[in-house]
C-alpha cells in the first residue's frame, strides 16, 4: 500500500523539525567550540582541554567509577532479576517499585540520606568510591528494567530446567546459558550506567569529589569555548561508547544466533 | 548406561525406576494422589491423560523439579528424592523448544558433556554417534533459529542422550510439531530409545502417540491412575468408562444386565461373551463399549453363538478419512460410529436403514458407575 504523498510530506516535515530541534543546539555548540575570537576558528579550545591535567584526572576517575558501578549493579541485579523472573514473579511489582525510587526521590535528598546512613569507615566515605553507593541506586531503574526486559524475552524456566537436567549448577546456568542470551540487555544496562555516571553532578558536587561532571561545571563557569569543546568531547565519548557497545552486541547476537 | 551401585545389583530390573507412594498437593488442591509406579530397565512407559490429570507433575517429581508431598523416587534401588535435578542424571526433552539459543546444535549436544568434564576427544566421538543416530549430521553447526521445530526436538533428544542418562524423560516433546513431523519423530524416538535401551518415561495427551510407541501406558485421570497396562490392554480392555472414552474412539451404549450373559441395549437383547459377564446381577446398569472398527453394517450376523446380536438404525452422516470412511448411525437415542473400508462404506448412503452387527467378543462391558480405584489396579 502506497502512502498518501501529503502524509509522507507531513512525516518528513515532522522528522525534519525533530532533527532540527535536536541537532541545531549541538551544531551551535560545535561551531562555538571552534571560535577563537573575531572571525577566527581553530582547535585551540580542544587543545587547551586535552592538555589540562584536570581533564584526564577527572575523566579517568569518572570512567573508573562508571566501571565499578556497572560491575556492582550487574552483580546485584542479574541474579535478582533472574530469580524474580524464574521463581518469584509475584515480587516483580515490588522490584519495579524499588527500581524507580531514584526517579521519585531527588538526588539532593538521596545525598542527604547517604551522608546520614554512612558515617564511616573512612576508607569508604573518604574516597570517591563512596559515590558508588549512590550511583548504583541511580543506575538501578535502567539496569533492572533493561535486564528484566531481556530476561522476559527468554523461556527462563525451560532453559534453566534443560541446563539443570544436563548437570549444570546455578553458576553454570547463569554464566553459560542465561548471560550469553541477554548480552544485548547487559550491554544496554552498562551503556546507560556509563552515561549516568559520566554526567552525574549532584552527588559528586555535594560530597566534594572532583568528577568529570564537576570539572565540566567548573570549566563552564570560568571559560567559554573550552566548556563548549568539553561538552562536545564528552558527547563524542558517550556516543563512541554507545556505538562500540552496539556494534559489539550486534556481533554477539549474530555469532550466537540468539534472537 | 548407568552408574550402578551395589544396591542396583540387588534390585530386579523390573523395578529400575520406582515412584513409590508419591503425591503432590498445592494447599487444598491435590494435584497428584498417592500412587506407585515402577519402570523396568529399558522400558518405555507413557503417562497419558488430559490436561491437569497430574502426568506432568509426576514426571517433574521424577526429574526432581517438583518435590513430592509424600513418597520417594528410587533409581536402581537408591533413593534419589533429596537429590537436585542436576545430580539425578536424567535426560529430559521438553514440550517447549529448549535448545540454548546462543549455542549451535553441536555445542548444545556437547553442553552436558562439558559440564561433566568429559574430555574433548571423548565428547567428539559421542557427538559423532549421536548426530548419526538422529540423522542430522548436516545440522551440527546450525543455531536453533536456523532449525525447524522437528530438528530442534531431535537435537534436544540427542542432547539429553549425550549424558548417557539413567532415565530419559520426555514431556510432550511432539505437541508443538506439525502432524507429519509428529508421526516421523514419534517413530524416531521409539527407534532411538530401543537402540540405546534407555529407560524412558514419556508424557503425552495424545492417545495415538501413547499406543504407538509404549511398552506400557499409564492412563491418568484427576491425579489418579485410571489404568495401567500394555497399549492393547488399554485399548481392548479399558478398566473404566473414562479410559474407554479417552483412549481411541468408543461407542458407549447404556445397557442393562439380563443375566445369563445377555444384556438389553436400546430395546434389543444382545449376547455378550465378555468373561465375567455372568457376574452382573440382573437389572444392573451397565455401559457397553464397542470400537468403530468392530461394528459392521448391513446383513452381517457376527454373533459366534448364533444368537441375534444386531441392532437397527439409520445412517445420518458419512465422513471420508482417507484409509477409512466413518459413518454415524442413529440407533434409538444413541449415535454409533462405524469405520468401514471404502468399498464397504459406498454401499451405505446417508439416510439408509441398516443393521448394526455387534460382536459379542468385541463388546466390552463395564458397570455404569465404574471408576477403578488405586486398590483395584495392579501396581506395575
Amino acid at each position: 500500500m502506497r502512502a498518501n504523498p501529503l502524509t509522507r510530506a507531513g512525516r518528513g516535515v515532522w522528522i525534519g523539525a525533530v532533527a532540527l530541534y535536536f541537532f541545531l543546539p549541538l551544531l551551535a555548540l560545535a561551531v562555538y567550540s571552534f571560535w577563537a575570537g573575531g572571525n577566527r576558528y581553530d582547535l585551540s579550545a580542544y587543545a587547551q582541554i586535552l592538555k589540562d591535567p584536570n581533564f584526564r584526572q577527572t575523566f579517568g576517575l569518572s570512567l573508573t567509577l562508571a566501571a565499578e558501578t556497572i560491575v556492582i549493579s550487574l552483580l546485584l541485579v542479574i541474579p535478582a532479576a533472574f530469580w524474580v523472573n524464574l521463581r518469584a514473579p509475584g515480587l516483580r511489582g515490588l522490584l519495579n517499585l524499588l527500581s524507580v525510587l531514584s526517579f521519585v526521590v531527588p538526588p539532593i535528598v538521596l545525598v542527604g540520606g547517604l551522608t546520614s546512613l554512612f558515617r564511616g569507615p573512612e576508607w569508604f566515605v573518604g574516597t570517591p568510591q563512596f559515590l558508588l553507593a549512590g550511583y548504583v541506586v541511580l543506575a538501578l531503574p535502567y539496569t533492572y528494567r533493561t535486564l528484566d526486559t531481556g530476561l522476559r524475552a527468554l523461556d527462563l524456566q525451560t532453559l534453566s530446567e534443560a541446563a539443570q537436567s544436563l548437570g549444570a549448577g546455578w553458576g553454570t546456568l547463569l554464566w553459560r546459558v542465561i548471560l550469553p542470551n541477554v548480552t544485548s540487555a547487559v550491554l544496554g544496562a552498562a551503556l546507560l550506567t556509563l552515561a549516568i555516571v559520566l554526567g552525574e553532578f549532584t552527588f559528586a558536587n555535594v560530597l566534594l569529589f572532583n568528577t568529570f561532571a564537576v570539572y565540566i561545571n567548573n570549566v563552564g563557569q570560568t571559560q567559554g569555548t573550552p566548556a563548549a569543546a568539553l561538552s562536545i568531547i564528552s558527547l563524542a565519548i558517550t556516543w563512541s561508547a554507545m556505538l562500540g557497545l552496539l556494534r559489539f552486541g550486534k556481533g554477539r547476537v549474530a555469532l550466537g544466533g540468539a534472537k | 548406561m548407568s552408574d550402578s551401585g551395589p544396591a542396583d545389583l540387588q534390585r530386579p530390573d523390573s523395578q529400575y525406576l520406582v515412584a513409590e507412594n508419591v503425591s503432590k498437593s498445592y494447599g487444598a488442591t491435590q494435584a497428584l494422589n498417592p500412587l506407585t509406579l515402577s519402570l523396568a530397565r529399558g522400558e518405555l512407559v507413557t503417562l497419558l491423560g488430559p490436561s491437569g490429570c497430574g502426568k506432568t507433575t509426576l514426571l517433574r517429581i521424577v526429574a526432581g523439579f517438583t518435590a513430592p508431598s509424600t513418597g520417594r523416587v528410587l533409581l536402581g534401588g537408591r533413593d534419589v528424592t533429596p537429590l537436585p535435578p542436576a545430580k539425578r542424571r536424567m535426560g529430559m526433552v521438553f514440550q517447549a523448544y529448549s535448545l540454548f539459543p546462543n549455542l549451535n546444535a553441536e555445542d548444545n549436544v556437547r553442553f552436558g558433556l562439558t559440564v561433566r568434564g568429559v574430555s574433548r576427544a571423548e565428547s567428539e566421538k559421542k557427538l559423532g554417534e549421536l548426530f548419526a543416530l538422529i540423522g542430522l549430521e548436516e545440522a551440527r553447526s546450525r543455531y536453533p533459529h536456523q532449525l525447524s521445530g522437528g530438528q530442534q526436538q531431535r537435537i534436544a533428544l540427542a542432547r539429553a542422550l549425550a549424558i548417557e542418562p539413567q532415565v530419559l524423560l520426555l514431556d510432550e516433546p511432539l505437541s508443538a510439531l506439525d502432524a507429519q513431523v509428529r508421526l516421523n519423530l514419534r517413530d524416531e524416538i521409539r527407534r532411538v530409545q530401543q537402540r540405546t535401551g534407555t529407560t524412558t518415561l514419556f508424557v503425552t495427551h495424545d492417545q495415538e502417540e501413547a499406543l504407538a510407541i509404549s511398552d506400557r501406558v499409564v492412563v491418568m485421570q484427576q491425579g489418579r491412575v485410571a489404568q495401567l497396562g500394555t497399549p492393547e490392554d488399554i485399548y481392548r480392555r479399558p478398566a473404566t468408562p473414562f479410559v474407554a472414552e479417552f483412549v481411541g474412539t468408543a461407542n458407549g451404549l447404556d445397557a442393562v444386565a439380563l443375566g445369563g450373559g445377555m444384556v438389553e441395549v436400546a430395546g434389543w437383547t444382545v449376547p455378550i461373551a465378555v468373561e465375567g459377564a455372568r457376574l452382573y446381577a440382573r437389572g444392573e446398569k451397565l455401559r457397553l463399549y464397542l470400537r468403530p472398527e468392530e461394528l459392521q453394517l448391513g446383513e452381517l450376523r457376527l454373533s459366534e453363538s448364533g444368537a441375534e446380536g444386531d441392532l437397527t438404525g439409520q445412517v445420518i452422516d458419512k465422513r471420508f478419512l482417507g484409509s477409512i470412511t466413518r459413518l454415524s448411525v442413529q440407533v434409538g437415542g444413541s449415535t454409533l460410529v462405524a469405520d468401514l473400508q471404502g468399498n464397504e462404506a459406498a454401499a451405505h448412503p446417508v439416510g439408509q436403514q441398516v443393521r448394526v452387527g455387534l460382536s459379542p467378543l468385541a463388546a466390552h462391558v463395564l458397570r455404569a458407575a465404574s471408576t477403578a480405584t488405586q486398590a483395584e489396579l495392579p501396581h506395575a
